[in-house]
Order: structure tokens, then sequence, then C-alpha cells
């Protein structure tokens, strides 16, 4: 069963060629669209936009509210990450350092338990808890959330590189004085900084894109994320406007495509290296 | 006893936070879905002994036509979208690792689709599969294939389809990863000794790579079930459960419904245990078909 080598070769260049356009092209078609007024859309499906209708972008910024959704999910991504990052990692250095305790290893499982929890089956039982604290439709009840969602990843990553610090080191240093915050400030978390960056990156994809939790929660008044606004202003005031909805979507997307041009190398490796180490 | 307790006070002190945290806002909601699901709750008043109905809502279950359907629809989307996945990752990785040159620039391209949030893959192919004005259809037409133009998602009987081809799309990068970290960290020289041992390219596939990667194919193949049963968003946006009775409804859209729309919090939670509980037992045979396997060759 032998296949000639430049035949081999033409069809992997032409699997090549189709992922790329499969990859690039829904999302180039996207920005074209995006950029044509919605009478344009019907009859120019392919070709470049005859005349650039930017004022998609500031209807959808403007009367989408799509400022007002953009500036939630900031908060709420930004809060939510360096929040589970930080008591992530302060759990990981005590579950990684103190290891003469057993509770630490039930510790350790406890936090594991949650990373297998799908948010399906707590979501309802989140809205009853959450509507009984008042922390519905606030900032505060979706970052709270989602750093609970978040804080297994974290520690499970986080644990592994803080491991692998030399005792010597905490020794030297408890011998200097440090006293066991110090430790975790000043030598543990700057020394696992690769580990913490990955971590905090991977998890701005998580929260900035989460759907089901935020529509749940933060379903009423000002405090929508930016999917869900988006959802709600495509589905319901722009249904027809498509031209001003792709906009919307578009404005959704930029930042998590800045994000992924500049650090797709972290993010790539974290991916590999957490999926090969579990 | 406390003595013991202040030796570990560092421990406690430096997880008492995330383990605070983590506890109320996920461990507690877990835990309380399970009394909900034995009751008949509207979530208004406070619930009282007499909400208790014992194991009417999973009995219910059973009965509830629509939920049958819900779950036959993520069963066949489960399979399906896992199957395509899995050969689509795997094949790619391939490609990657030993066929194309700059793998870092197509790597980073070949990822993109799964960067994007839920809310634009779904409205993107919301668009894509729009029978009038649409890409797909418009491909189609353009390379004279219009006998093969469909209603994607208005038509009952392809939607799920259509719906299982996006995710497939979405997920595909993300398994290609997994692979391709699995593909480099097989040792080259065992590949060489059998190429020298004569074997041709696919033997030396089937018998050195593929059981270097079961490890990772079995966790690619439980990941892949648990996205599976998990899928929401795509659904909830795209189709709604519909077009027609429930074309593409999944547990997790009728979960939603009934839990959260039609306030029945104790039938939603019964949905959500259940599914818990089948994809747990799911995950558990496949591990365990993984790694009989992998004692017989031995």
């Amino acid at each position: 069963m032998k296949i000639k080598s430049w035949i081999w070769k033409i069809m992997m260049l032409l699997a090549t060629g189709i992922l790329t356009i499969i990859s690039l092209v829904p999302i180039i078609w996207l920005y074209m669209s995006s950029l044509k007024s919605t009478g344009e859309l019907f009859i120019n499906r392919w070709s470049w936009p005859k005349r650039i209708a930017w004022e998609n972008y500031t209807t959808a910024w403007n009367k989408g509210n799509i400022d007002l959704f953009f500036m939630n999910s900031v908060i709420v991504t930004l809060a939510s990450i360096f929040a589970m990052v930080f008591l992530g990692a302060l759990a990981a250095f005590a579950i990684s350092k103190y290891t003469q305790f057993k509770s630490g290893f039930y510790l350790f499982l406890f936090f594991l338990l949650g990373q297998m929890v799908p948010a399906q089956i707590v979501v309802i039982t989140l809205y009853l808890i959450l509507n009984k604290l008042h922390l519905l439709n606030s900032y505060q009840g979706l970052v709270l959330v989602y750093v609970a969602s978040g804080l297994p990843f974290v520690i499970l990553v986080l644990q592994g590189f803080f491991r692998g610090i030399p005792r010597e080191l905490y020794e030297a240093a408890t011998i200097d004085g440090y006293s066991e915050g110090k430790l975790f400030l000043r030598i543990a978390l700057p020394m696992a900084s690769p580990a913490v960056a990955t971590t905090l990156i991977i998890q701005f994809k998580y929260v900035w894109n989460e759907f089901m939790l935020a529509l749940v929660i933060n379903s009423a008044g000002q405090k929508l994320t930016l999917p869900v606004g988006i959802y709600r202003a495509a589905v319901t005031q722009y249904s027809t406007d498509y031209g001003v909805a792709f906009a919307g979507i578009s404005i959704a997307l930029l930042p998590m495509m800045v994000f992924y041009i500049i650090f797709q190398r972290f993010i790539l490796k974290g991916i590999a290296a957490g999926a090969v180490k579990g | 006893m406390v003595k013991n307790l202040m030796k570990q006070k560092y421990l406690w002190l430096f997880t008492l936070p995330a383990l605070f945290v983590y506890s109320v806002f996920w461990i507690v909601p877990l835990i309380v879905n399970i009394p909900i699901s034995f009751s008949k709750w509207n979530g208004l008043a406070a619930l009282t002994r007499q909400d208790f109905i014992g194991l009417g809502n999973y009995s219910r279950l059973f009965q509830d036509k629509v939920f049958m359907l819900a779950l036959q629809n993520n069963l066949v989307y489960t399979v399906l979208s896992a199957v395509f996945t899995l050969t689509l990752s795997l094949a790619v990785a391939f490609l990657l690792d030993r066929y194309v040159r700059f793998k870092g620039f197509f790597r980073t391209v070949w990822f993109f689709p799964n960067i994007l949030p839920f809310i634009v893959v779904s409205y993107l192919w919301l668009w894509i599969y729009n029978p009038a004005f649409g890409l797909l259809n418009g491909l189609l037409d353009l390379l004279g294939l219009d006998h093969w133009v469909r209603m994607w998602l208005s038509d009952p009987k392809i939607a799920l389809y259509s719906l299982i081809a996006t995710s497939v799309w979405s997920h595909f990068p993300f398994y290609m990863l997994i692979f391709l970290a699995g593909l480099q960290d097989i040792p080259k020289e065992l590949e060489e000794a059998a190429k020298i041992d004569g074997s041709n390219g696919w033997r030396v596939i089937w018998h050195i790579v593929l059981p270097h990667l079961r490890p990772i194919l079995a966790i690619v193949v439980t990941l892949l079930i648990f996205d599976g049963f998990r899928v929401f968003e795509l659904i909830y946006v795209m189709t709604n459960g519909g077009p027609g009775y429930h074309s593409t409804e999944v547990l997790a859209t009728l979960m939603f419904k009934r839990g959260l729309l039609d306030l029945d919090f104790g039938y939603g939670s019964a949905i959500s245990i259940f599914v818990t509980i089948f994809v747990m037992l799911i995950a558990a045979a496949n591990f365990a078909f993984m790694f009989r396997a992998d004692r017989r060759s031995r």
C-alpha cells in the first residue's frame, strides 16, 4: 500500500490549506459582514463592503449598551482572576509546603472534587442561594461564583509548581527571620511567576467567555456581562439588524483576539502542559 | 487535639479564604441540590416538610417524553461530536507533528476557533447556516452543488447534526493541542528503532505511537463525554431546543427551562443529579475499558 511521496505531499498541503481556511474564513467573513449595512448584507454576501458602515459599530456600542457590558465584563473578569489566583496561590502554597500534616492532603482532595463539577449541577441551587443572600445581579455575587469555580484548577496547577521549590530555600529564609507570609510573598510567588501568569491567562479566557452562570446570576439590570449582553442585544433588540449585531459580536471578540495574539504562547503551552500532567 | 491544630495553624490560615469561598459558593450548592431534588418547590415560599415528595421527581423523569427525547438527543450529540472531534484532532495533530513546516504558526492559526467566546461561535454559525443569506448555502451555490442546500437549522431532522458540526469546529483545536503534546512526548529512538527493524509508516503508528497515546486518549475521551453532556450555550443560543418538537433539546437546556424558567426547582435539580450520575458512570466505564485493554496487551 505504498503511496507515492509526492501524492502524499500534495495531500498534506491540501489538508493544511483547508484547515487554515476553515479556521480563519468564518471570522474574516464576520468582520467583513460587520462593516456592511444590513441592507447590503442581503445583496452582497462575498466581497468587500461597497461602503464601510462604521455606524454599525457606533450603534452597537451606544444604543446596544455594549459599552456597559464591556465594562462589566472587564470588572468581573479582572476581579475574579486576581482573586482566584491569589487565594488559590495561598492555598496551594500551604498544601505543597506543610506536607507533614494529613489534613493538607484531604484539603487538596476536597478542592480537586470541584474540578469535576460542571456548572450545570450547581447553577440552580446557586441561583437560590444567591437570591437568599441578595447577591443576584451584582458584581460581587458573580465574582464570588467565578472564584469558587476557578479555584480548583488554580490550586491544582500551582501546587505542582510550588512543590518544586527546594526546602532549603525556605529553611534558610526562616533562619534569616522570614515569617511564613514573607516566605510566600517573597520566595514562593516570585519563583512560580510563569505558572501564575499562565493560570491568570487561562482563567481570563474562562471567565471572559463564560455564559451560563452569568446568564442565570446577572440576568437583569445593569450588571450583564458581555456574552449575556450580546446575546440579549443580538436576539432581542437587533434580531433583524444583522449588521449591528455582527458589529456587537466583533466587539465582544476583540479583547479575546488581542489577548490571544499577544499571549498565545502561554495559552497553548499552559493547556498542553496541564493536560499532559493531568 | 487543640495543640495539634495549633501546629497546623499556617496550613489552615492560608487555605481558609479559598476554602471559604469555594465551600460556600460551589460545594454547598452541590450538596443542597440533593434535598431539593426530593421536593417540589417554586423557590418563593420557604421549603417545608410538606414539599418533600421523595423520589417523585425521579420517577417523573422516566415518564417524561421530553426528558427521554432530550436524553436521546444528548447521547447522539455526545457520541457523534466525540467521534468526529477525536478523529479530526488526532489527524491534525499528526499532520502538525510530522508533515508541516512552520509548526508554531499553523498551531496558532488552527487553534483560533477555540478561543472564540461561545456567543460568537453560536451567532457566527447561526448566520453561516442561514438558508437564504448564509455562507454555507452561498458556497454550495457557488460550487454548483445547490442540490446540497438545506435548511440547516430549521429542519428538525438535521438541526442536531448542524449543531454537532459547529461543536466539532469549535472544540477540535483544544484536543489537537493535547494530542500534539502527547506526540511530541514520544521518544524518537523508539520510532527509529522500529523503522530500522523494517516496519513502515502505518505499522509504526499502530504499534508504537497509539499505545503511547493510550492514557491521553482515555483522558480525551472522558473530557469529550463530559463536554457532550454539559453542552448548553451552543444549543441555547442557536436553536433553544427547537425547531419542531424539541428536536435539539438536550439535558442542560431542559434543566434550564424546567428548573429556572418554569420555576420547578425540584425537577430541575433531579435532572442535574441524574445527568451527573449518568456521566460519572459512563466516564468510569470508559476508564475501565481503556485500562483493561492495557492490561491484556501485557
